[in-house]
Formats: structure tokens, C-alpha cells, sequence
């Protein structure tokens, strides 16, 4: 019966080992609902989990999606990430209505940004006519917020939204009145 | 009256008052001097005052014949862009800022229904969010999930992907299906959860509300061969419920990890649990996941008892 348990207990540990990324998509979910906004989407599969957020009375955001997506594979830079993540933010700005000039605009902003990855806390500004999202990518390291059983998360949730405030400061120019 | 050459582009009004051109008033002369349009025919040009009937008009008034008797023409449903009578009757009685309420008042309306059928379609998400918070917040941490979207990531606007690692195909649930599993670290005790939309569109909610059918097990790891074995018989039992009804308990043994779960099936409102701006009833949805997580865990506990 040891042989048994000892199986198990390893086959637990590994489970929890691989669910980091899944424990810290809970606590963003948890910190950001906490905050005040509605998650109203939650798609996740694999390593890749995503949670929309309505953000009531913002002056400038409709929306916030959050991405956690732990790259895993059999490939050396996947390998080499380790438990190294990606946090994707998209906050979402709504104008209620856009007219061609707006269309003639966009097609500048998004030129511009054409050659932007939005990766290290670069942002990229795209437009989808009555939308205008603001995007940016972090890598971020699980293990500072997930060791063994210990899930400590409290400075993961106040950093997300200073990364949303800054998006927001590229969407404001954009807001219409 | 402003100048009118026979080279000038003019609109004017069919029979049936329909507005026709633009075409040289040349053209339109020859017309009316072969008895295709009357007389009176309204024309009417960019610098024109207004419509005129085009036997009124000086400069054609000789190519006419000179005070043909002008036969009542029919009037013209709309104005060329920018101007013309028909728009300003289309308007009459409306003040500006009356138009730009009414204007507003669409927009708004038209965002309100945007955001009705948004919330129609993720309802159940929203309740799964809030799901997460009251598990999380009770001091389990989320170990997987699984979720499928009726948006879908199509139409959120996700985040670039930072690195250009192929990521393999994975499973993805039906459109409102969403699958989570806790644990409380410290114990390692589980807790499973299953949510179907059942009436996902705007039409079926409006008429029946929203349903959705909620799967809610707990699951403890097992200390000995003997209760493992006791637990695949029990989940061998359960394989017979081929479509769970409300109140139907079954068993899961997982072999892998030693755990055995007792899950039940209910149906939920979620709108019970959600209003019209996303808000939860945070204390409610808790109340409930307790009672179900209580009443599994005694399962459990009394089914497997050491």
C-alpha cells in the first residue's frame, strides 16, 4: 500500500505543478472581480486561459481581457520557459459612434502600429470600427506567486491594473465625447 | 434666379414624383418639347433657390415657347444631398436639438440591446466567474479548467501572442460548457464543477429565462486498496445513469491521483445569481455551492468511511 500512496502523492504533486497557471488565472479572476469589474467571458483550454471584464464607470474602458498562456511543448524554447508565463492584457474602448473620418484615422493609427509586437510592456493600438484596443504582452514567472501549496497572489492583482492604466492612457486620446 | 446654361446638371421630378438626374437641362428641354414631361416639370440645381417648375424658369422660358401653360407637377419625395425641400418636410416640425435627442436616444438604445444579447450569450460565464471567486476566496485554489465560449476568443480581442511556439491542438468543451476543478491545498480535498447554458440565445431566455445545468462533486483522495476498489464498483453503478436527472448522485473514482468524487446534478437560474449589469449575488451563489459541496462531501465521507 505505500507503493500506492507514494504514486499518488507523486501523481498529485505533478498535478499541482502543472496547474500553476490555472491557480493564478483563479486569483486574477478572484483580484479582478474583487476590484469591481464582471467577468463576462471565460475561455480556457490546455494552457491557455482567458477571462473577459466589464469595467463599470471607467471613464475610457468598456472592457479588459486578461491571458494567461503557459507555453508548454516539446520545443527548447518552450522547454527553456519553464514556468515562465505569458500575461496578454487587451483593454477595449467603445466610441458609440464612428463615421469614416474616424475609419480614415484608424487607418493611420494602425499603420503605425503595424510593425509593433506588443511584447516587454510595448503596447499596440488596433481599431475594429466602434472598438479601439490597446494590447500589451508580459512574461511573468509563476513560481513568484505559486510554491508548492503556498499561493500568494496579493501583488499580482494591484500590477495588473497598473498595466491597465496605462493602456487605458493610449486608448484616452482615441475616446470620442 | 441663378444662372441656368443648357450644359447645367439638374434634377427633376418623374411622374410619379420621383427624383431623376442629374442631367443637362439641355436634355431635359428636348423631353419636354417632345411631350415626354410636361412643362412644369420641377427642376432644380445646385445654386438654384429651390425647386421650380421649368416653365417658371427665365432662361428656358424661350426654348419653351414662352408661357406654356404650366401643368402642376408632381412634388419631389426627396432633396439632392445637402438640400431640398422634400428633406426639410421630412424634418418639419423638429428642432435640431429635437432630431439630435432622437439621434442619441437610438444610439443608446441600440448599445442597450447590444449589451441585452451579450448578456443573453454569457450569463453562464459571468455565474462561472463568480463561481471562482467563491471557491478562491473560501481558500481553494482553481487546478484546471476548461471552458468553452459562445463568443469564443473570435470575438474578444486577445492578446498577441508573445512567443511563435506552435501550441498543440487541445480538446475545447461545446459553446457553454465549462468544466472546473479546485483543491484546497493543504488537505488536497476537491471540488469539481460543471456548468451547461442550457438556453443560450436572447429569443429562448426571453420566454423561458435562463437555465443551466450545474454538476457539483467532491472528491478526497482514498487511503487504502480497499475503499479504491469500493470506489470503482460505486463509479461502475453510476456508468448505468446514462442521463442525470436533478438529484442524481454519482461516483468517479480516479485512479491515477487515488481520489474518489460523489457529484450531483441541479438546475440553476442564473438569473437568480446575475441582474442586467453583471452584478452577483455573491452571497447566495456561496450559500448554494456550500450546500451541494456539504451534502457531496457527506457522500463521501459516508460511502468511504475508513
Amino acid at each position: 500500500m505505500g507503493f500506492l500512496n507514494a504514486l499518488n502523492s507523486y501523481a498529485h504533486k505533478s498535478e499541482l505543478r502543472e496547474s500553476k497557471d490555472e491557480i493564478v488565472f483563479g486569483e486574477i479572476v478572484r483580484g479582478l472581480s474583487h476590484h469591481g469589474w464582471a467577468c463576462h467571458q471565460v475561455v480556457a483550454h490546455g494552457d491557455r486561459q482567458q477571462a473577459g471584464f466589464k469595467v463599470p464607470g471607467h471613464d475610457v474602458l468598456a472592457a479588459v481581457y486578461v491571458v494567461v498562456d503557459r507555453r508548454t511543448g516539446s520545443g527548447a524554447l518552450s522547454q527553456s520557459l519553464g514556468s515562465k508565463t505569458t500575461i496578454g492584457l487587451a483593454a477595449e474602448m467603445r466610441n458609440k459612434v464612428s463615421d469614416p473620418d474616424d475609419l480614415a484615422a484608424m487607418w493611420r493609427a494602425d499603420l503605425a502600429n503595424l510593425f509593433k509586437v506588443p511584447v516587454n510592456g510595448e503596447v499596440r493600438v488596433n481599431h475594429q470600427l466602434n472598438k479601439v484596443i490597446a494590447r500589451t504582452n508580459h512574461l511573468i514567472d509563476l513560481d513568484n506567486y505559486v510554491q508548492g501549496t503556498t499561493v500568494d497572489a496579493s501583488q499580482l492583482v494591484p500590477w495588473l491594473l497598473q498595466q491597465v492604466d496605462n493602456l487605458a492612457a493610449h486608448l484616452r486620446p482615441h475616446k470620442k465625447g | 434666379m441663378s444662372s441656368l446654361t443648357p450644359e447645367t446638371p439638374v434634377h427633376w421630378a418623374d411622374a410619379a414624383g420621383g427624383q431623376q438626374g442629374p442631367t443637362p437641362a439641355a436634355e431635359v428641354i428636348d423631353r419636354i418639347r417632345r411631350g415626354e414631361l410636361p412643362p412644369g416639370t420641377a427642376l432644380w440645381w445646385p445654386s438654384a433657390p429651390g425647386w421650380t417648375p421649368a416653365d417658371q424658369v427665365p432662361e428656358l422660358a424661350a426654348q419653351l415657347g414662352g408661357g406654356a401653360p404650366a401643368a402642376a407637377a408632381p412634388p419631389a419625395t426627396a432633396g439632392p444631398v445637402g438640400g431640398g425641400h422634400a428633406t426639410d418636410a421630412l424634418m418639419d416640425g423638429l428642432s435640431d436639438q429635437q432630431l439630435d435627442d432622437e439621434f442619441i436616444a437610438l444610439i443608446d438604445r441600440s448599445w442597450a440591446m447590444y449589451k441585452e444579447t451579450e448578456k443573453a450569450t454569457t450569463i453562464d460565464e459571468v455565474l462561472l466567474g463568480g463561481i471562482i471567486t467563491a471557491m478562491v476566496d473560501s481558500g481553494f485554489v482553481m487546478i484546471d479548467i476548461t471552458s468553452g465560449s459562445l463568443f469564443g476568443a473570435a470575438a474578444a480581442p486577445a492578446p498577441v501572442p508573445a512567443t511563435t511556439t506552435a501550441a498543440p491542438p487541445v480538446p475545447t468543451l461545446p459553446a457553454g460548457t465549462h468544466d472546473l476543478r479546485f483543491e484546497v491545498p493543504t488537505t488536497g480535498a476537491r471540488v469539481t464543477v460543471t456548468l451547461h447554458h442550457l438556453p443560450p440565445d436572447l429569443a429562448s431566455a426571453s420566454v423561458i429565462g435562463h437555465r443551466a445545468r450545474l454538476e457539483v462533486g467532491y472528491g478526497e483522495r482514498l487511503g487504502n486498496a480497499g475503499q479504491i476498489g469500493q470506489a470503482l464498483r460505486s463509479e461502475v453503478a453510476s456508468a448505468f445513469v446514462a442521463a442525470p436527472e436533478p438529484g442524481t448522485v454519482s461516483f468517479d473514482a480516479d485512479i491515477s491521483s487515488g481520489y474518489v468524487y460523489a457529484s450531483i446534478d441541479v438546475l440553476v437560474e442564473p438569473d437568480r445569481y446575475v441582474d442586467d449589469s453583471l452584478t452577483i449575488d455573491h452571497d447566495l451563489l456561496r450559500r448554494h455551492i456550500a450546500a451541494l459541496v456539504h451534502t457531496m462531501r457527506t457522500f463521501v465521507h459516508t460511502r468511504f468511511a475508513s
